[in-house]
């Protein structure tokens, strides 16, 4: 088994941000489970906008969209990565492969409205 | 009233999902999307967008151990994962177009046809996945290449990671070991559902408070199952995936028909 492969940086990127993601969304929701005097939210995320100020003053929701936005990241920064390992062992192919797969999902965040 | 018992629920619920998901590389939300839709009673697009965020869970917490140990193809992922990409981005876009009816009858007859295929190719004992990796040779890339181009679609229509197509048609048309096609296909979907739940993200479709819940216990399933993954046999993998294929595709084809579960929760 290769855990000291050409692709351990691949999988120490899967593995942090998975643990990031799931400490901050744990956070909130223990949070939301045991603190009575949280008001319970029903709905979407908030904006980009008021997101900061939300964790600011201790909003658990924010929290967990935080976590679920460093969820969404993971594997975008994983592509990243694995560019970047192609690029260094010479896989010219695949690195183009990885960059193309950036740019189609550059293209799904525009067309998400970047919300 | 304190939520924290449905909380706990829904953390058990992704716990199920995710090691289900993490030991089969089918991404978890084959489980949830029905259950979300069925016994919950939430809009497809909610349940879809739910999904999708629990696949990208699913698939980051599996894949690193698949990837550190070696058993994801890295190289045919990232083929596979850009055709996936560009397919999740067009069925999300879609997906509004149609009717629920119409997704639960091909969430299920999908399900169905993929027993199927998997029931009539059972894994030989060259193909276990061990302390050594078996040898084999990735054919028909160009085919595999078009059909996850479809899989991305059906991946971001349905809210599934694609594992359900993605690992027969690795297992089944391009030679690959069945555990290593479960785990390259836990590698690769994980960026397809993140370009689909980019879309429902952005749409407002992402449901925090539901979501956090079920990430949280499929992130924990996810491991426990790509842990499981290196004690079970290759043919009790193969026999429970159909189980779980059958299961849903029945209950997804009923609700499609009129027989619904709702109102069981």
């Amino acid at each position: 088994m290769s855990s000291t492969g050409p692709y351990r940086w691949i999988a120490g990127t899967l593995r942090w941000g998975s643990y990031l993601s799931a400490l901050l969304l744990a956070v909130g929701v223990v949070w939301v489970a045991l603190d009575p005097s949280v008001p319970i939210q029903v709905g979407p995320g908030m904006p980009f906008r008021i997101l900061g100020e939300q964790l600011m003053t201790g909003n658990p929701y924010a929290l967990m969209q935080l976590g679920l936005l460093v969820l969404l990241a993971t594997p975008l920064l994983r592509v990243v990565v694995a560019a970047g390992t192609f690029w260094r062992i010479r896989e010219r192919r695949y690195t183009v492969v990885a960059l193309l797969v950036l740019l189609s999902v550059a293209a799904s965040v525009w067309l998400s409205g970047g919300r | 009233m304190s939520i924290a018992p449905f909380i706990a629920f829904l953390v058990a619920l992704g716990l199920v999902a995710g090691t289900f998901g993490g030991l089969l590389g089918l991404g978890g939300s084959i489980l949830l999307v029905p259950v979300l839709t069925m016994v919950f009673g939430f809009p497809m697009a909610i349940a879809v967008g739910t999904g999708l965020l629990c696949v990208v869970a699913t698939s980051c917490a599996a894949a690193s151990v698949y990837v550190e140990r070696g058993w994801a193809d890295v190289r045919l992922g990232m083929l596979l994962e850009l055709a996936t990409v560009l397919g999740a981005i067009s069925g999300a876009l879609v997906m509004p177009l149609l009717s629920e009816t119409l997704l639960k009858g091909l969430f299920g007859a999908f399900m169905l046809y993929a027993a199927v295929l998997l029931w009539r190719r059972p894994p030989g004992e060259s193909e276990e996945v061990g302390e050594t990796l078996p040898a084999y040779r990735v054919r028909n890339r160009a085919l595999g290449t078009g059909v996850c181009y479809g899989v991305g679609g059906v991946s971001a229509m349905l809210g599934i990671g694609g594992g359900p197509i993605q690992v027969p048609l690795m297992y089944l048309g391009m030679g690959v070991p069945l555990k290593m096609a479960a785990a390259t296909s836990s590698f690769l979907m994980g960026m397809t559902a993140a370009a689909g739940a980019l879309i429902y993200y952005g749409r407002g479709q992402v449901m925090v408070a539901l979501t956090a819940p079920l990430v949280v216990g499929v992130f924990l399933g996810a491991q426990l199952g790509s842990r499981l993954a290196h004690r079970v046999r290759s043919r009790w993998v193969h026999v429970l995936l159909i189980l779980v294929l059958l299961a849903l595709a029945v209950m997804m084809l009923g609700e499609a028909f009129g027989f619904s579960l709702r109102g069981l929760a």
